[in-house]
This record gives structure tokens, C-alpha cells and sequence, in this order.
């Protein structure tokens, strides 16, 4: 049947009507729309047979003075006491003979209730952890909210510690995450949109940005990027990533992602927005912007004046992450007279003996610190710390004494790793991990030559790029000069009156208040 | 779309395999496959072929600061090898012949003549040096009266490479006065400008065998004319331009029992104002310095006076080098001085039509000086410490009430 359905179908609207391909694949049984009976022995034996073993599914029936009713939840989502109060009792105590659903759902203790019609909402609804009521007499249902899902405890930011302002991250549920974000920003302007994404997932996906300040058609567009998704389901937001990203090739991010809630508001008030995944401990940012990346959190909680030299000192650590090792490459290989001479001098005694070229030397030394790097992540803390010794000893020490690398080539690639790790993004440093190892490559066979070809290659790729409609390299080019406020230097915040101009917020302004300066007069101290 | 991005991967693939095949790496030089030469001899043998010193970088032998394994052999740091040829082009390509690892000359800081080469003439090695890609223009051109082998083989403590510690004694000389900082790049301006008379530090060995700067050699075209002493570089340099902290002695006269006092010229400006005559052309040297007070005479008191006086005989003394450094460079026919260079500026005209007979003009050239130094102070005490003792316990002057200027 399905079969015969996809041929009725040409592939260019299954493209465009996600739902279509949605209903196709749908995995009940049932037509997605069709009605609820209106009997309960009906109900029973459908839902019954649409939940067909499922050891977890519940069923209960009721009788509230005559009329019968079914209780229908999923085990472990639900909490069983409030169904003891809030349902059972209240049906209990209710005076009237045969009531209706209507009359059940006036006297129900559930503070959340709402009603359905079809078959597919009755699902959802159980799936989200809800009681479904179903009475006789009655075509719709009502759904309590009882849920007690398994949630994790708000804990610290884990992976963008900050020393100072907020410490608060995301956890993997959806709707504390909103009440996170929500606790911050008290307006009715922000909104929330959410969305249902993930065939047999059904995870819930929201869309939040502050109206009046975010591009309405970057919120539209966001929206008609996701309405395309037609996938079995989203576990992380790495996978929505991936499925609306706009280079979907490039190595370098062009969304963002955190799991601090006080960055996300302070992006929301720029005009960006926020995409949330239930079940996803961070959030999506875009249009996300190169410079984005170099920024941390702590910039903008500690004064500004420190700001300035972290932020000089991490474009620079960005760049030496890329192009130290290869720069030293080809110094020692091609371009010698480059270097002066007491340091080439001290470059050869350096490296006599030692039997591999330098960009062999390059090569080895770099993996060798990429698997020390994935060991020391993926194993636990305290078996991580021992790799980092030995992986320091031997591989720093002993292969130098060894004859097997220079000590030079040691310094280089450590400083190479010290570099990227002082870089906040995460996403963003993996990035530069690969491209390191074209530039090395690349230094190894053409020299300085092939290091200037390739980060023609790299800089014009990255203006190439665009985040949502708007250009990767944004503030530097195009050129913006307003927006160099935030950028190499953070100015302070009383100077700092206009939202960034590329995303182009509908509120451009965002400080009224006047410089911070003394009283015009000093106080007088009159009347003492 | 998929076909679009094979594509695209293939494209890739190919480019880079090929450019890993096909012209990646061919003018690889691993680092360690090198020999530094650090400095050049070039001497003239008995039989007129041209021999070429090659200073090299020992890698063996060269103190780092982490010690370790290297270093710790001994030897020289650095080591000389030579060759002869007919021109410095083949004697440098024999290298290739018996020194293992390629010569690299890039880093090469300095060239020393031999005086027989220098005196028979620099063309054909300023060719070579002009004309050879390998070669930074900031190298140093010397000459030696001796043999440049010697020159590069003695030790030069505490700098261990010879070659290092050289271009040091040259640079430090030339903090002083630009002249005796003989860059390839200064020379070869010297060389092409009206006046042909290029100026080279003159280095040797003193009696112990260590390095010496001696003054400097002065070259009539290619070819090396007379040589001056550091003394006689002075006026040199008050000549063509600024010079810096340059030390004066003058004798105290009849009281000092052949004591000196000292002066230091702090800066010194220089204006040549040349002017052509009927008979002649003539030139009015102007120097103006700012001086302040090394030395004093034993027991001599800081006044007005002595100021006006230590000023007259600073302003004489070098009024004097400078007449008689002229005379020499007129009896040698070496126009070092640049004067030729200045009257072309001047005058570019009337220059060339006197420029044919330019070494009869500078013979007969007239020069007068006139210097004017300003001594503006005294260093940290202003009088000498004889002639504030008191041998009666009495306070120093300026607790007396004594007025010192």
C-alpha cells in the first residue's frame, strides 16, 4: 500500500511536503487523522492493538457514576501519585450520576488539560508522558499532564566554565531549558515556537528569539528550514546542525552552539536566535559569524580592558593553532635564509642526527598529539591525567633524548595544542586540528609558497562563506566599522549602543543610557 | 548530485597526487643538510689565482644553552675550508667538490679582502656579489692588510663564531660613525657615485692574535688606495656626515705633565657647501657638535672660562684632523670624502663638465673648516676631585658659599 503511495508520488513534491513522506513512514498503524471512537470498548481494543507489546503501556478503566472511562499512560513517564490525586479522586468524589467528559474535567485536579480528537494526537500525547482520559459519549479525549519525566539537575557549565557571571548550563530537557532561558528574559516578547521533528522521535524543537529585535525573515527562514527535516529522529542538536546547516561541506561551524542560558539571551538581545532540541543539553545559535567563535562568555564579565589583550591574544593563538607547525616546516625544509642566523645556527644543531625529514618529523609528532588529546578526552578523569604524563614524558622527553624528533619540533607542535586550547569554542578548534595538517602538508612539498597559496584558498573560503543569509566574515568583511566594538577589543558597555549591523535587528539601538561621568558640580555640603 | 561530488573529491585527489609526484618538493634542503657559511675570504695567491676562505657553522661545536649531547665535543665552533680557482665563481663551485652537505650561502654575514686582492681590485668580486641570488646585501665587505684566511681563523672571545664576533667589532666602531659600517649595499653606492671612492673597515689580528678593527682601507675605484687609522676615520667622518659619542683627547699644556682631557662629542652635524670658482672649486666644511665633558685636567676648575676654552681647542683639534685627513686623501688622489659626489649635487651641469679632470680638481681642491662645539655638560661631577679636597677639613666649595658655575 505504502508502495503504491510513493509511486502516486512524484520524488520533487516528496521533497517539498515533508509531512507526505511523514504520514508515509509513520510507524502506527493507523490513519494518521482519523477520529477517536466514541465508545470505550472500541478505544480499547484499537489502542490495544496499536500498542501491541508494550510491556510499559498502561490501561485502567473507570467507572465515574455510570459512565465508563479509560485511563491510558506509559509507565516511568508518568507520576503515579498525582494520578491518585488529581485523577482518581477527584472522579471519585464527583456527585453527579453519569457525568460527561465536560463535567470530569471541570472537577479534575490537573492544572494542565487538553483536548483531542484523533488517533495520532492520542500517540503524541501518550509518548510525552500524559494521561489520556477517554469516556463514553464523547469523540474527543482529555490529556492530563502528570508527567514526571527523568530530568537531570541543572548543574555548572562543564565545557564553557567561566570564572565569573553565571554558572548555570542547560540539561536535557527541553522545557526547563526555556524556563531557563525564560528567567532571564521576562518579556512576552521573547517567543517560543516549537515544532515536532523525528519520524519515530517526535522530539520536540523549539525556535526562540525576541520579536521586535531578530530579522522576522531570519525567524522564517529558520522555520522553513526545519519544516524540511524529515528524518527517524534528532538526538543531538549536532544532527539539526548538519541538516540546516548552509555550507554543508566546509569544516568550519556556521551555527553555534553552548550550553551557557546566559549566552544564549545575550545573543537573543543581538538579534540572533536560539533553535532547542528536547533531550539536547546545549542550544543552537545563528547566524553564527566567524568572530563569534573567538569570543568567550568571560569577555563580557570581566572589565573591558583585560577583554582587549585576551581577545588580541586569542586571534593570535587562532592563527598559530593553523599555521605554527607549518611555518616551521617550511623554515627548516625550504626557506632558510628567513631565519636569523644565530637561531638557524641553533635550528641545526637542533635537528643534526635526526633522521627523518622535518616534515615527516611535523607529521608524526602532530598525530601523535591528536591521539594523546582524544585519549586524554574519552577516558575517565583519573586514567586521563596518567596519559597525559606519560604521554608528556615519553613522547616530549624521551623521543628527544631518543634522537627521534628535535626538541624545536616538540616546542612547536606543544605550542601548536596550547594554542588551540586556549580558543573557547569548541566546534570551532576542531576545525583548525585538520586544517593544521594541510598546512603542514602542504609546507612540506611547496614551502612558504604553498602556506601563502593555501591561505589564499582558506580566506577566501571563509568569505565565501554564510550563516543563515548572513556573511561568515561578517563585521571584517564586508566591512562594518560600528560593529568593531565587539571584535578585537569589547568596548565598554556604555559605549556600546548598537547591535551588531549584520544581523540586521529591527531595533538597531540597544543602550540609551548616557556615559557613566562625575556630577557636574561637586557636592556643595551645604547645610553643615 | 552525488556524480557532482565525485567529481569534485577526484578533482582533488588528482591535484594534490600530482602535486606530490610531479613538482613537490624538488627544491627540498633539509636543514640539516646544509653547511652555513657564515663569512668569505677572498685572497690573492703568489701565482695570481684567487683563493676563497669559507667559515662554516660546526654544528658539533657550537655552545646552545641546553647543553645535551651536541656542544659538548669540543673543537672549534666553526671550521675553514678553502679553495683556488682562476675567479671566485670557480673556486666556490670546487666546494661542491670536497665539502660534504651544500654550501649555503644566504646567511652569509661578511666578505674579508685580502690586501693583494683588494690592491689589485674589487670589480670582479662586486660582480659576483651582485650578481649571485644567495647573497643578503647587508654583508659586510672588509679588508685585511694581511691574509682574510688568517683573519678568519682567529678567535674571537667571548663570541664563538668568528664571523659574529667580527661583524660586532665593526658594528660597534659604527655606532659611531656610519663610514666603517661597510655593507655591500653601502659600498656598492659609494662605488657607482661620482666619486668612485668606496670605503671598507680595515680589520687584523693584534700581536695576540685576536681580532682588531684597524681603521679603514679607502679604494680609488676598485682598487684599494691607503688605508687610515681610527683616528684619521674621525675626521673622515666629520667629513661625510652625523657621528655619534666620539671621544677627542686633547693634551692639558704645561701643567699636566703630558695628562689629557676628554671629550665626548655627543652629536655632531656636518654641512659641505661646495662651490666652483674660476680656478678651481673649493669647499666650506661646517661641523657642529654638542659635547659634553669626559675628562678634566688635574686640578682644574670648572668655569666659564674653561668651558670657552675646552671648547676653542675641541673646535681646533678637529678642524685640524680634518685638514690633515684632506691632505692625505689629496696626496693619495682618493676623493673618500665624496666631494665629487656633493658638486654633482650641486651642480650636475658644471659637474660633468669639470668630472673628466675631476683627480687634478680634488688636488688642487681648497677646504675650510669651520667647527663650532657646544660642550653642554659635565657629566655627573663638574670639577675634579683634587681640587675639592681640602687638606684643612674645610667643607666642599658649594657649602663655603663658593659661586661654581
Amino acid at each position: 500500500m505504502i508502495i503504491d503511495k510513493l509511486r502516486r508520488t512524484k520524488r520533487k513534491d516528496l521533497w517539498n511536503d515533508p509531512a507526505r513522506i511523514a504520514s508515509l513512514v509513520d510507524a502506527s498503524l493507523s490513519e494518521p487523522d482519523e477520529p477517536l471512537p466514541a465508545s470505550v470498548e472500541q478505544l480499547r481494543s484499537w489502542v490495544k492493538a496499536e500498542w501491541k507489546n508494550c510491556d510499559d503501556f498502561q490501561l485502567r478503566d473507570v467507572d465515574v457514576h455510570g459512565t465508563r472511562g479509560l485511563l491510558v499512560w506509559l509507565r516511568g513517564l508518568v507520576d503515579l501519585a498525582r494520578i491518585e490525586e488529581g485523577v482518581l479522586e477527584p472522579l471519585a468524589a464527583l456527585q453527579k450520576r453519569r457525568p460527561d467528559m465536560q463535567q470530569m474535567a471541570s472537577v479534575l485536579h490537573t492544572v494542565r488539560i487538553r483536548w483531542i480528537k484523533t488517533r495520532q494526537e492520542l500517540n503524541t500525547a501518550m509518548s510525552d508522558g500524559n494521561v489520556v482520559l477517554c469516556a463514553d459519549r464523547s469523540k474527543s479525549a482529555l490529556v492530563l499532564d502528570v508527567s514526571k519525566p527523568p530530568v537531570r539537575a541543572i548543574e555548572k557549565a562543564d565545557n564553557e566554565p567561566t570564572l565569573q557571571g553565571p554558572q548555570e548550563a542547560f540539561v536535557e530537557h527541553l522545557e526547563l531549558n526555556v524556563a531557563l532561558l525564560r528567567k532571564r528574559l521576562r518579556s512576552p516578547r521573547m517567543k517560543v515556537e516549537s515544532m515536532r521533528i523525528g519520524v519515530y522521535t517526535k522530539t520536540n524543537v523549539c525556535i526562540v528569539y525576541v520579536e521586535g529585535i531578530a530579522k522576522p525573515t531570519l525567524v522564517e527562514e529558520a522555520r522553513q528550514r526545519l519544516r524540511k527535516i524529515s528524518v527517524d529522529g534528532v538526538n543531538d542538536i549536532n544532527k539539526l546542525r548538519e541538516l540546516i546547516g548552509d555550507a554543508p561541506y566546509t569544516l568550519f561551524p556556521t551555527t553555534e552552539e553552548t550550553e551557557r542560558p546566559d549566552r544564549v539571551t545575550g545573543s537573543l538581545l543581538q538579534g540572533r536566535i536560539a533553535i532547542m532540541l528536547d533531550g539536547a543539553p546545549s542550544c543552537m545559535m545563528v547566524p553564527a559569524q566567524f568572530i563569534y567563535f573567538l569570543a568567550s562568555a568571560e569577555d563580557y564579565y570581566t572589565n573591558y580592558t583585560l577583554t582587549l589583550f585576551i581577545r588580541i591574544l586569542r586571534h593570535i593563538s587562532y592563527w598559530s593553532s593553523l599555521l605554527l607547525p607549518s611555518l616551521y616546516v617550511s623554515l627548516l625544509s625550504y626557506n632558510q635564509d628567513l631565519i636569523p642566523t644565530p637561531l638557524l645556527v641553533s635550528m641545526v644543531v637542533q635537528h643534526r642526527g635526526i633522521p627523518f625529514p622535518a616534515i615527516l618529523e611535523a607529521l608524526v609528532m602532530m598525530c601523535i598529539f591528536e591521539a594523546l588529546r582524544e585519549a586524554g578526552t574519552r577516558l575517565p578523569r583519573a586514567v586521563g591525567q596518567s596519559v597525559s604524563i606519560v604521554g608528556t614524558l615519553i613522547v616530549g622527553d624521551a623521543a628527544v633524548r631518543a634522537g627521534l624528533v628535535s626538541a624545536g619540533m616538540v616546542i612547536v607542535v606543544a605550542g601548536t595544542g596550547v594554542a588551540s586550547f586556549a580558543l573557547p569554542a569548541y566546534g570551532f578548534v576542531n576545525s583548525s586540528r585538520i586544517i593544521q595538517f594541510a598546512f603542514v602538508v602542504v609546507a612540506g612539498v611547496f614551502g612558504l609558497v604553498g602556506i601563502v597559496v593555501l591561505g589564499l584558498i582558506l580566506v577566501t573560503h571563509l568569505v565565501s562563506l554564510r550563516s543563515f543569509g548572513v556573511p561568515y566574515m561578517a563585521p571584517i568583511a564586508p566591512f562594518t566599522w560600528s560593529d568593531m566594538k565587539d571584535m578585537f577589543v569589547r568596548s565598554p558597555w556604555f559605549e556600546t549602543k548598537r547591535r551588531p549591523e549584520q544581523l540586521e535587528p529591527v531595533d538597531r539601538v540597544s543602550n540609551r543610557s548616557p556615559a557613566p561621568r562625575p556630577p557636574n558640580k561637586p557636592h556643595s555640603g551645604e547645610g553643615q | 548530485m552525488r556524480s557532482y561530488l565525485f567529481r569534485k573529491l577526484a578533482f582533488f585527489f588528482v591535484i594534490s597526487i600530482g602535486s606530490l609526484l610531479l613538482p613537490g618538493c624538488f627544491d627540498i634542503q633539509e636543514v640539516d643538510d646544509l653547511n652555513i657559511v657564515l663569512a668569505l675570504g677572498i685572497d690573492r695567491t703568489d701565482n695570481g689565482l684567487v683563493q676563497v676562505t669559507a667559515q662554516l657553522v660546526n654544528p658539533d661545536a657550537v655552545p646552545s644553552a641546553g647543553g645535551g649531547e651536541s656542544g659538548s665535543r669540543g673543537g672549534q665552533p666553526f671550521l675553514i675550508r678553502d679553495e683556488t680557482g682562476r675567479s671566485i665563481e670557480e673556486a666556490v663551485e670546487k666546494f661542491k667538490a670536497d665539502v660534504p652537505h651544500r654550501m649555503y650561502l644566504a646567511h652569509n654575514t661578511l666578505v674579508v679582502f685580502g690586501c693583494d686582492y683588494a690592491k689589485q681590485g674589487l670589480d670582479r668580486a662586486f660582480d659576483y656579489f651582485e650578481r649571485n641570488r644567495y647573497f643578503r646585501r647587508n654583508q659586510l665587505f672588509l679588508v685585511t692588510p694581511g691574509q682574510a684566511r688568517d683573519v678568519l681563523s682567529a678567535p674571537s672571545d667571548p663570541e664563538p663564531v668568528n664571523a659574529l664576533g667580527l661583524r660586532d667589532l665593526v658594528e660597534q666602531i659604527g655606532e659611531m660613525f656610519r663610514v666603517v659600517d661597510s655593507r655591500q649595499l653601502e659600498v656598492m653606492k659609494e662605488y657607482l657615485s661620482p666619486s668612485q671612492a668606496p670605503v671598507l673597515s680595515l680589520v687584523d689580528r693584534d700581536a695576540t692574535g685576536h681580532l682588531l678593527m684597524k681603521g679603514v682601507a679607502v679604494f680609488c675605484g676598485p682598487k684599494m688606495a691607503d688605508v687610515l687609522t681610527v683616528e684619521e676615520t674621525k675626521g673622515l667622518a666629520w667629513l661625510l656626515g652625523d657621528t655619534r659619542q666620539v671621544d677627542i683627547h686633547l693634551p692639558c699644556g704645561s701643567r699636566g705633565d703630558g695628562a689629557e682631557s676628554a671629550v665626548r662629542l655627543l652629536t655632531s652635524r656636518t654641512k659641505v657647501i661646495p662651490r666652483f670658482g674660476n680656478n678651481g672649486v673649493s669647499f666650506l666644511v661646517k661641523v657642529q657638535a654638542r659635547a659634553e665633558i669626559d675628562r678634566l685636567c688635574p686640578y682644574e676648575r670648572l668655569t666659564e672660562k674653561t668651558y670657552k676654552q675646552l671648547e676653542q681647542k675641541t673646535a681646533q683639534y678637529m678642524e685640524q684632523q680634518i685638514q690633515a685627513l684632506v691632505e692625505k686623501l689629496q696626496s693619495d688622489g682618493v676623493d673618500a670624502c665624496q666631494f665629487g659626489t656633493r658638486l654633482f649635487i650641486e651642480n650636475p651641469r658644471r659637474w660633468r663638465q669639470i668630472s673628466a679632470h675631476w683627480p687634478a680638481y680634488f688636488a688642487r681642491a681648497q677646504v675650510r673648516c669651520n667647527v663650532r662645539v657646544h660642550i653642554t655638560r659635565t657629566a655627573l661631577s663638574s670639577n675634579t676631585p683634587e681640587s675639592a679636597a681640602s687638606p684643612n677639613g674645610l667643607a666642599p666649595p658649594a657649602g663655603r658659599g663658593v659661586v661654581t658655575p
